[in-house]
């Protein structure tokens, strides 16, 4: 039905509120019979189970975000929001680390079974790799064919009781609040996929619960079969154990490559009710995904789009008189690296080992980037409130950033870009020659190119000659090709997907797989180690500003912009609020409500 | 013959192994697949990249890894096909995903390609008949200009006019009357044009012309049909004969009164059968296609029977074309039953104004019938089908024009000319039956080509056909997708390529195969 | 019919052309087709006004460096300036806010002030570059292969054919994938790929042309009389058969530059910072309705240079088959014949008196 013909909606909702559960507040019954909301995304649901090495994508997180439920979740600020109408976690020792996590009594699968212990310890044997064997050349096999296990974290099977389990770390851990979900997928619903000649759910429980205790790997090595390969579906499957829900949305039907719908969860009552009767996330892909996305959000086919904007996309978006606009930042950024190690002019080596000489090279040749005219210029018409960057670490707006921003010292390298200041560092370095730098963009993109011209324009006026050794395929980033980075910049930009902490040592510290150019700096590295194991937030951005002190002191390198984003809704709908991460603008898809029009 | 077959066969097979050996190391190395994840640093990026290197056996090199896929492609000989799996794509099989791929681009690539070749035939040859006239260079001119168009530049434009601005039209067809008189005085000049003749003749095209498209835009912008559409038995009468006129057109004429009279009897079963196809098809929903079916059999077999009973000499070739006429006036009971429902689609679809939708290849969730379904998929299919259409129609038009202005150069048709023979039979007899043996060859090379897709139109109207598996697979470098895609749209070729052979040696008598 | 000089009968066509030379010939058929004359003069002069008005660039790598005099950025190579005041690289302060058209920048300025005219002619060279090498390559390669295995036929036939094969079922866009990623998209390198393995269809229709011309009595006078097989190939056989390999070429070359802009669109073309017309029109698809002048420009171009072509070998093929005369022998029309079937065969007589007249124009 098309929203715009919808009867007032304030009318629906009232014969809904009376659910009342133990919990605060108490639950409304708000969503509208009738009522139906079309999205484009990338992709589309296509593994119901998210945790899988095969499911674990953006766009089945999206879907299998609406149809689950969590202890927390990202809101659009973003910032980490509880949700204690499902259940609580807290911090119940430091040393060790130890978590307890309750799910509520009121929390079903769409089946009807509770979800409870055995769900959140088929969650903790899959996540945490507890079933593993290491061969002779020392690599590790799991049962589970999870995307990310991590049996380093913790070792020991937890204590669990009704509804609730009991996580104790081997040692502390940064992102302890993140590491630990639910999943989607049923432990009775895997067992009875992988045995369907069990038909009682609370049978199936019971057995996986003895078989993980007993460490029974001949039965659990079906259900791990089942736990990976049952759930892959590229249609609605036909077995509705697959499909079992226990969030605000059902997958209704799924049609492969073209769309998914979702119908409200009628049993759902542990967490702010969704408005919408139906969600349809449809499939819109390839080299024009976004601007066809507009199209058919102009001609009514659906009524939110998302993407990366071009001028051009920004402004056919404004011109939607049916549309609200947001811009905002992505969580992926752009920055500039330097080679510490390949002989180049960032190199000391290449000045005969004087450190002080290649340093100042370095501060020189950053302190000529135009951030600020990069930002204006190619940023800026795409997000009006785009801002340089000014941190390694911290995404702009998260904890810490405005800390960071004042006080690292990235003040050192004016956004301008200040050929005279970099004039001045190496003639006070008593260089007078001029410096070829190697510097590398992805060939192919042309908003880099664009900003490699900048940069190169301006280096140039402060004797700096830019030559370009842009090639497509990245190939510094294959180690094995390339074990010393032959360029001496870079120019790329990092994806983050969540606001999780732990990672950073991949590309500060020594010798780290993603560290490309060479960066050493012990005191980093020892920062950085006692980050990952800090889970105190305070103590964490202390640390976090030390590390960004000292990297914009070696003049490591810099950032220049957070990649703008753009999201348009159709005004039929209200409560749309893009956010940088995952699950992008679903992530309050509950507030999406119809906006009721004059009859 | 059969050795021609054979001989084909065993060098195609060696052919495909060659070529898929170069595809597969070719794409191999034209980037890499894990470009993506190294740039997610987190433990779950590396996670996932160690998975992807193990799952793809990237740690072999590319040329090794060929001989790994190749037992499980040679297994399609014998019916058990292992394409690998597809990590872009969930980590399903490629076999898997090739059959849904193939599917959708078949539904897309028939209507099209069966429109293009109707239409390009036809356009192509009347610009033979005129060639060098007025008519003539303006068909050459914008073929050319279809011919030299990207196709997404294209697309661009058909996505704003052939849907949000011809839905706003949809939904308040106001002509204004000055546009009105201006397209009624062109299309009387056009038909003119494509009618020739002398003076006289002409002034009649235009007249005509010009009248009929007054009544049918005034029809359109006084009634608002296009709101609100409707057949009707009326509009199934109309068309009915339009159609009976068209097809006698095409074939003997008007001038002979027991054709003609066969042909009206063909159309007026049409139309006095409105309502009991109506009827059948309403009820019988379940097997809806089988019912259609049913009732183009028993048009086709009336129109048959009218031209066997009735033809006297002729009957063999009136009953064929009786047969046609039949058939073909079932479109009027078509449409009649998809606009009777379409209030009601309007109300359940998404789009704000009309009905053509921009992107995908069917609406999500529609809780309509059969019918309500099947108008559905053809609506999605009006924008990448014009897209398409517009390709190759250019090619076709040129072909057959060439090809009949060759046959018309013949001996054979001066010597029909010469024995007396009409103009017309001379060119409905002779000339172009021959005219459509290179066509036909064409076709077929056309045919096998378009199995892989179309790449760009897919991509732009959201399809998710051959086409767009492809692109991703090359996008993403999914060696597995590139080869099941290779495997599928090189076989088709090949085949077709032989086909096209044969289908020349069996229209001409002059080519042996050998 | 009449005799000539020699006594022997000449057919109204040979009238038409005693005394021309094959050449002369053709062109006087050529001339007849006002489109394609047309069309010869738009291409030259797009050809001119691409490469004179922005200064082409010998080798380098198609990249941007630092010239130690100006401290500007300049193309790298020999670069040599054209008399139009803008380049196709520097960017620059937008004379409107959007960038739309204004006498100082007739095309109108990309979003970061670059003259659009430049980048077109830029763009345009380029796809010259491609379609003119494609052009020149393919056929070269399928005239020698397809003449080849035409002439021998047996196995050096099955040989051709077969490699033909190999290379016509490699989908273009899996090479345009390597060349695009591997090597960055220099025009001219991709334009050399491209035309390596644009040759099968050309070749296949040679060698058709061969396989039935070589049973023809004048190639079995010329074997009587002791030519080599090179003299029959290249003196004999192949002037017959000019005609199909002109007209393929022209097609293969509107084809190539089509294929361009696909392959830009695709992202596997000619790369930022050089320019191509496929690359301006796929970056600014979107500019449709808002900045209309980084739409239309480049696809016009793109059309016009095509639309050249395909004229030119329209008038090609027109000029080449012997056979083609403008007659308009059925002027009288299809009109006629729907409505007056019996007139028609009256004037059937007319009809063809009036074509063979209209042969002497």
């Amino acid at each position: 039905m098309k929203p715009s013909r919808l009867v007032a909606g304030t009318a629906a909702i009232a014969g809904a509120a009376l659910v009342l559960t133990g919990c605060t507040p108490p639950y409304q019954y708000e969503v509208i019979e009738g009522t139906e909301i079309h999205v484009a995304w990338n992709d589309i649901l296509d593994n119901f189970n998210g945790s899988s090495a095969a499911g674990n994508n953006v766009a089945n997180s999206i879907a299998l975000y609406m149809t689950g439920s969590g202890w927390n979740y990202y809101d659009g600020s973003p910032e980490l929001i509880k949700s204690p109408e499902f259940g609580s976690y807290e911090k119940t020792s430091d040393d060790p680390l130890t978590v307890k996590y309750t799910i509520n009594n009121n929390v079903k699968w769409s089946d009807g079974v509770e979800v409870d212990e055995a769900d959140m310890l088929l969650a903790f044997i899959t996540g945490f790799g507890y079933f593993n064997s290491t061969d002779a050349d020392g690599a590790t096999t799991y049962l589970f064919p999870h995307a990310n296990p991590r049996p380093e974290l913790v070792s020991t099977l937890p204590e669990f009781s009704d509804h609730t389990l009991t996580l104790v770390y081997d040692k502390p851990y940064v992102d302890w609040e993140l590491q630990f979900a639910v999943g989607n997928v049923a432990a009775h619903a895997t067992v009875m996929l992988a045995y369907p000649e069990i038909t009682d759910p609370e049978e199936a429980k019971t057995k996986f619960i003895e078989a993980v205790q007993n460490k029974d790997v001949s039965f659990l090595t079906p259900v791990a079969q089942a736990w990976n390969s049952a759930f892959q579906q590229t249609d609605t499957p036909s077995n509705p154990l697959v499909s079992l829900s226990y969030g605000p949305y059902i997958v209704d039907e799924l049609k492969a490559d073209q769309y998914v719908a979702l119908k409200a969860n009628p049993d759902y009552n542990w967490g702010p009710s969704p408005k919408y009767e139906k969600i349809f996330i449809h499939q819109y892909t390839g080299a024009t995904a976004f601007s066809s996305s507009l199209t058919a959000l102009e001609n009514g086919e659906i009524q939110i789009a998302s993407g990366q904007p071009t001028p051009d996309i920004l402004q056919i978006a404004q011109g939607i008189s049916t549309a609200n606009v947001f811009s905002g930042d992505e969580a992926t950024y752009e920055h500039v690296d330097l080679t510490f190690n390949n002989g180049g002019v960032f190199d000391p080596a290449y000045w005969g080992g004087d450190a002080a000489k290649a340093l100042a090279v370095r501060k020189a040749f950053l302190t000529t980037i135009p951030r600020q005219t990069i930002v204006n210029e190619l940023i800026k018409p795409l997000n009006p409130n785009a801002e340089v960057r000014e941190s390694f670490l911290v995404i702009p707006g998260g904890p810490g950033y405005d800390t960071i921003k004042a006080e690292a010292g990235s003040a050192n390298y004016p956004v301008a870009g200040d050929v005279e200041a970099a004039k001045k560092i190496l003639a006070d370095a008593g260089i007078t020659e001029r410096i070829e730098v190697k510097f590398w963009y992805p060939l192919g993109n042309a908003r880099r190119a664009s900003q490699y011209e900048f940069i190169a324009q301006n280096a140039a006026l402060a004797g700096f000659d830019l030559v370009s050794t842009a090639e497509p395929n990245w190939e510094f980033t294959d180690t094995e090709m390339w074990p010393i980075n032959p360029h001496d910049a870079v120019l790329f930009a990092w994806a983050s997907t969540s606001l999780a902490i732990s990672g950073s040592d991949q590309m500060f510290g020594t010798d780290k797989p993603s560290n490309f150019g060479g960066y050493k700096n012990s005191e980093v590295d020892s920062l950085l180690a006692t980050l990952e194991v800090t889970t105190d937030a305070a103590e964490q951005q202390r640390l976090q500003l030390e590390v960004e002190k000292l990297l914009w002191a070696d003049a490591y390198g810099t950032v220049i912009f957070q990649f703008p984003g753009l999201t348009v809704a159709s005004k039929d709908l209200s409560g749309v609020e893009p956010g940088p991460l995952a699950p992008y603008y679903f992530w309050n898809f509950w507030e999406w409500a119809p906006v009721a029009t004059a009859q | 013959m059969f050795l021609f077959v054979a001989r084909r066969t065993v060098a195609t097979l060696m052919v495909l192994i060659v070529a898929s050996f170069f595809v597969y190391v070719l794409t191999a190395y034209s980037g890499d697949p894990l470009q993506e994840l190294r740039l997610d640093t987190t433990p779950a990026g590396i996670a996932k990249m160690n998975h992807a290197i193990e799952v793809l056996n990237l740690n072999t090199p590319p040329v090794l890894r060929y001989f790994t896929w190749l037992p499980g492609a040679m297994g399609c000989l014998i019916g058990q096909c292992d394409l690998g799996i597809s990590l872009a794509k969930g980590e399903f099989p490629v076999t898997m995903l090739l059959g849904q791929a193939m599917g959708s681009t078949l539904q897309l690539i028939t209507l099209a390609s069966v429109l293009a070749i109707i239409l390009g035939v036809a356009v192509g040859m009347t610009t033979a008949l005129r060639q060098y006239s007025g008519y003539d260079y303006t068909v050459t001119f914008f073929t050319f200009v279809i011919y030299s168009l990207p196709v997404f530049w294209v697309a661009v434009l058909l996505k704003q006019y052939g849907a949000v601005e011809l839905n706003k039209f949809i939904e308040n067809p106001d002509i204004p009357i000055w546009l009105i008189i201006v397209l009624s005085i062109f299309m009387g000049f056009v038909v003119q044009a494509v009618l020739g003749g002398e003076r006289r003749q002409r002034l009649i095209s235009v007249a005509f012309g010009a009248v009929g498209t007054m009544v049918v835009l005034g029809f359109l912008t006084f009634t608002r049909w296009t709101t609100s559409p409707s057949i009707g038995i009326v509009g199934v009468a109309l068309i009915s004969f339009a159609l009976a006129a068209i097809v006698l057109a095409a074939s003997v004429g008007f001038s002979q009164k027991v054709p003609t009279m066969i042909m009206l009897g063909v159309a007026a079963f049409s139309t006095a059968m409105w309502y009991p196809v109506w009827y059948l098809l309403e009820v019988n929903q379940e097997q809806g296609f089988l019912w259609l079916l049913g009732v183009i059999i028993v048009f086709a077999l009336v129109g048959w029977a009218l031209g066997w009973f009735f033809g006297g000499e002729d009957r063999k070739s009136y009953s064929k074309l009786a047969a046609i006429l039949g058939a073909l006036t079932i479109l009027p009971h078509l449409f009649n039953l998809f606009f009777v429902r379409w209030d009601n689609y309007k109300r359940l679809i998404q789009i704000k104004n009309g009905v053509i939708p921009t992107f995908g290849s069917e609406t999500a969730g529609l809780n309509g019938d059969t019918w309500m379904g099947a108008f559905d998929v053809l609506l999605h299919m009006v924008l990448p089908t014009v897209a398409l259409l517009l390709v190759s129609f250019a090619g076709y038009t040129r072909y057959s024009r060439a090809s009949l202005l060759e046959v018309m150069n013949q001996d054979y048709v001066r010597t029909a000319r010469a024995k007396g023979l009409s103009e017309r039979k001379v060119i409905t007899r002779h000339a172009f039956r021959n005219a459509m043996i290179p066509i036909a060859t064409i076709v077929a090379l056309d045919i096998g080509g378009l199995i892989g897709g179309a790449v760009i139109t897919e991509d732009i109207f959201g399809w998710s056909g051959m086409g767009a598996l492809f692109a991703l697979g090359l996008r993403v470098v999914d060696v597995n997708l590139v080869m099941g895609f290779f495997l599928v749209s090189g076989v088709a070729i090949v085949i077709f390529n032989v086909v096209a052979d044969l289908i020349y040696s069996a229209l001409d008598p002059r080519i042996r195969v050998s | 019919m009449s005799l000539d000089a020699q006594g022997r009968e000449t057919t109204i066509e040979q009238e038409a052309t005693i005394g021309l030379s094959q050449g002369q010939v053709i062109w006087k058929r050529f001339k007849k087709h006002k489109l394609a004359v047309i069309s010869i003069f738009v291409l030259a002069t797009t050809i001119i006004l691409a490469f004179t008005s922005v200064g082409i660039v010998i080798g380098g790598n198609g990249q941007l460096v630092v010239d130690k005099e100006t401290l500007l950025l300049r193309p790298d190579g020999w670069y040599i300036k054209g008399w139009w005041q803008w380049d196709w690289f520097t960017v620059g302060a937008k004379d409107l806010v959007n960038g739309a058209p204004t006498w100082n920048h007739p095309f109108g300025q990309d979003d970061i002030g670059r003259d659009i005219f430049a980048r077109v002619m830029r763009g345009m060279q380029q796809s010259l570059l491609v379609t003119f090498i494609v052009g020149f390559l393919s056929t070269a390669i399928g005239v020698v292969l397809g003449s080849l295995a035409g002439y021998y036929r047996k196995w050096t036939d099955s040989v051709i054919m077969r490699v033909a094969d190999i290379i016509l079922i490699v989908p273009v866009l899996v090479l345009g994938a390597v060349l695009g990623r591997s090597v960055g998209g220099g025009a001219l390198f991709l334009a050399i790929m491209l035309g390596l393995v644009a040759w099968p269809g050309l070749a296949r229709l040679v060698r058709g042309e061969f396989l039935s011309l070589r049973e023809r009595e004048f190639v079995d006078a010329a074997v009587v009389s002791g030519a080599s097989a090179r003299h029959i190939i290249f003196k004999h056989i192949l002037p017959n058969s000019i005609g199909v390999i002109v007209v393929n070429t022209t097609l293969l070359m509107s084809a190539a530059i089509l294929i361009e802009t696909s392959l830009s669109f695709l992202g596997f073309g000619i790369t930022p910072p050089d320019v191509s017309l496929g690359q301006i029109i796929n970056e600014y698809q979107t500019a449709f309705q808002t900045r209309p002048w980084l739409f239309w420009y480049p696809g016009l171009f793109i059309i016009l240079i095509a639309l050249c072509i395909n004229f030119i070998g329209d008038g090609l093929r027109d000029a080449f088959d012997p056979r083609q005369r403008r007659d308009d022998f059925t002027k009288e029309g299809f009109f006629k014949s729907l409505f007056g079937g019996k007139k028609i065969e009256a004037d059937h007589d007319e009809v063809i008196v009036g074509t063979t007249q209209r042969e002497n124009i």
